[in-house]
């Protein structure tokens, strides 16, 4: 009897290990380079539309001020508790943000790297009131990393649909204004690694 | 008797997994709302030019100081383009303009400005081409219209824009607490109270 009860429980346990590591983020990307001009997207009930997206547009090359040792671990932190990113070579501070993090959907902490970037792909999650589907998401990093597995969807990236930077405004991606997720995304490799910390206050 | 029990045992097992369930995925209360600064930006401090988010349209705020006023002019323009004198305002020298942080709305039609005043703090909403917000009218000041449709409500801090003509500001009750968020939705000038803080 004990040893049939032990048996269900694993097989329980397992399975509630399982849907929650592989359970997909609200946030339900493709997962691939996905441009579509002139597609109206939506967020929260209103219509709005993306930019433009040129492949063949020359990006502005990114110009680093200070001494930067061009050989030194790239990093980038987010403090969710002041909505903040930082963006370090080395010891250099190579830019610092305010971002959007999960309001809808909670962000994860812990230690990331970058799987893959699209110069934009297209969005989609949530439901009812906060449903989103939102194409030419433009510089979008993918992150996995802490018990956050790839599938999840988790990512850096542009946000077009809103201009509230430094208050909580995602599913549970790190929105960031789209002049600043541009500088980072020419910035930042495959690989990279992310230290999200802190704690959101709403 | 045994196969009784067995099945006993699974069904308070599923059981179980149910409830732990529920626990695990039931959407968590929002946490107690706490007092962020006005400016919503890395330096708190007001600022006198701003960009846009997608970095098209680029702001500048002079002033001319004279004996007793300063006058305040507002020029926008697109990148690569000369820039256009889209507001402008004589104020008494004890009230000034800044550019909050998040000024212009995601689709870069609409911005708004802050106006502190010796008494009384404002928000200008007007358009990023120097047009009227409506026909014969420039600009919307809706901290005013929120006090006299809201009397019980003070604004405390405007964050943003939480949608395409959404503006987003948070409020204390005047007789003391926190009050909610709301949402001046600039296309119909109607405020919508939100159910959540943005913090």
């Amino acid at each position: 009897m004990i040893k049939k009860l032990a048996g269900y429980l694993l097989i329980v346990g397992l399975i509630a290990v399982g849907v929650f590591y592989f359970k997909p983020q609200e946030n339900q990307p493709d997962f691939k380079l996905q441009v579509e001009n002139g597609v109206m997207g939506v967020f929260h009930g209103q219509e709005v539309m993306p930019p433009t997206i040129d492949l063949a547009a020359v990006e502005p090359e990114i110009n680093v001020l200070g001494d930067t040792d061009s050989m030194a671990e790239k990093r980038i932190y987010i403090d969710l508790s002041t909505q903040t990113l930082s963006a370090y070579q080395g010891d250099s501070l190579f830019m610092e943000a305010l971002v959007s993090t999960g309001k809808w959907g909670r962000t994860p902490a812990g230690e990331f790297t970058i799987w893959s970037k699209f110069r934009a792909t297209r969005m989609s999650g949530g439901s009812g009131s906060s449903y989103y589907n939102l194409p030419n998401v433009p510089y979008t990093m993918f992150f996995s990393g802490s018990g956050v597995a790839a599938g999840r969807g988790y990512a850096l990236h542009g946000a077009y649909w809103h201009n509230n930077f430094g208050h909580t405004m995602s599913h549970g991606c790190v929105n960031m204004r789209t002049v600043d997720a541009q500088k980072l995304f020419q910035w930042a490799d495959i690989n990279e690694r992310i230290t999200i910390y802190g704690e959101a206050s709403g | 008797m045994a196969k009784h029990q067995d099945k006993l045992s699974l069904w308070l097992v599923i059981g179980l997994a149910i409830v732990a369930g529920l626990v695990f995925w039931w959407p968590k209360p929002e946490s107690e709302p706490i007092q962020v600064l006005t400016e919503a930006s890395p330096s708190p401090e007001p600022i006198l030019s701003a960009i846009s988010a997608d970095g098209e349209v680029i702001l500048k705020m002079k002033q001319a100081k004279e004996t007793e006023t300063i006058t305040w002019t507002l020029t926008a323009n697109q990148v690569e383009e000369v820039a256009k004198t889209i507001w402008w305002q004589v104020l008494s020298q004890d009230t000034t303009m800044s550019i909050p942080f998040n000024t212009v709305s995601p689709d870069n039609k609409y911005l708004f400005l802050k106006q502190t005043g010796p008494d009384k703090i404002g928000y200008l909403v007007l358009t990023v081409s120097g047009e009227p917000i409506i026909p014969e009218i420039q600009t919307i000041e809706f901290a005013e219209l929120f006090e006299l449709e809201y009397p019980e409500y003070k604004i405390t801090e405007v964050t943003g824009w939480g949608g395409i003509d959404l503006i987003v500001f948070n409020t204390d009750k005047v007789e003391g607490g926190i009050g909610p968020s709301f949402w001046y939705d600039v296309a119909s000038r109607s405020f919508i109270r939100l159910s959540n803080r943005f913090e």
